[in-house]
């Protein structure tokens, strides 16, 4: 004996459709993380061009355990403009830690920075990494390098890329 | 089993609808805000630039004197210059100490601190020397071949 008149089951079978509500759940969430991680991921670490060394000796940045660290970012000036003008390739555009940023050659205001974010952590360990673009000169990363040892960080480590093989 | 419910509209007709036990579903389109979601997916995911994989090169601050912060040293430091050898921004060579040759590749720097290693025998710490001038990319390339070789105390001269 049949459990539902023949009319009910003909209507249900005719009428397939998907369920899209999860779909479109799932993309709204893909979505959202995308535009949260591109800003979460902007605030600290700057645009900068990093170099490659030969056989790179970088660890990477997540087998790092310190968390009692700053990084400043060294910005090129040519960095967003459409041309690379040779008068401006090795000059830096600006310094940055976190979201603040700072002129270049402004060492003292850096060293003030520094020295802040090292007591506030409290560590002894505390540690400056700095995440440089490799076209700008030497002398223009060294006045980060001179704030940090003011501020009175002993440790540095410089930021690369890492071997494509990981090797 | 049916039934009829008997309702007025406002002209003031009797009207009769017949409830069948299948409620008819109200439901809104849907396939605009599929459309226009899955555009906006497509335009994060090409838009989106993936990052290389970042990593660090432990070192030590420069301080007054030369040598490496808060390390004592009781070795004579090894130099490494780095300069540029011409007015083309991107030839630089390498120069260390006790050898007369500059190089101008990180293979050969690299076969030179190892063989200056070996021959001595000890852990000498290395204090890499770059001119003002220098783009940043060669210094980060001598420091990389000094840990390289297997250096451990390596830092950065005080003065430029």
């Amino acid at each position: 004996m049949a459990k539902y008149p023949a009319s009910n089951r003909r209507d249900s079978a005719g009428d397939v459709s998907l369920n899209m509500t999860p779909l479109i759940d799932c993309t709204f969430l893909l979505i959202v993380f995308f535009i949260l991680a591109s800003q979460m991921a902007s605030q600290s670490l700057a645009k900068v061009l990093l170099h490659r060394p030969r056989q790179s000796r970088a660890i990477p940045s997540e087998q790092m355990d310190t968390p009692d660290k700053v990084i400043v970012n060294v910005v090129s000036a040519v960095e967003g403009q459409g041309s690379e003008s040779p008068a401006l390739l090795g000059k830096a555009g600006h310094y940055q830690i976190g979201s603040m940023k700072m002129p270049p050659g402004d060492s003292e205001v850096m060293s003030k920075v520094l020295r802040r974010l090292k007591v506030a952590s409290g560590s002894e360990k505390f540690k400056v990494e700095i995440r440089a673009d490799y076209r700008v000169d030497y002398d223009q990363v060294l006045p980060v390098m001179r704030a940090a040892a003011q501020a009175g960080i002993l440790r540095m480590n410089l930021t690369a890329l890492t071997d494509t093989d990981g090797k | 089993m049916k039934e009829t419910t008997v309702r007025t509209t406002r002209r003031g007709v009797r009207c009769t609808k017949r409830r069948t036990g299948r409620r008819a579903k109200l439901q809104p389109p849907l396939t605009p805000m599929i459309d226009v979601t899955f555009q906006l997916l497509i335009f994060f995911l090409l838009t989106a630039t993936f990052r290389e994989q970042e990593g660090q090169i432990p070192g030590s601050l420069p301080a007054k004197g030369g040598i490496a912060a808060g390390q004592t040293v009781q070795l004579e430091p090894l130099f490494i210059v780095v300069k540029r050898s011409g007015s083309a921004r991107l030839s630089c060579v390498y120069e260390i100490t006790g050898k007369e040759v500059a190089m101008d590749t990180a293979d050969q720097l690299y076969d030179a601190l190892v063989t200056r290693r070996r021959l001595l025998q000890a852990n000498e710490p290395v204090i890499i020397h770059p001119r003002p001038n220098v783009p940043w990319q060669f210094v980060i390339e001598a420091f990389n071949q000094a840990v390289r070789a297997e250096y451990k105390n390596i830092g950065f001269a005080a003065s430029s």
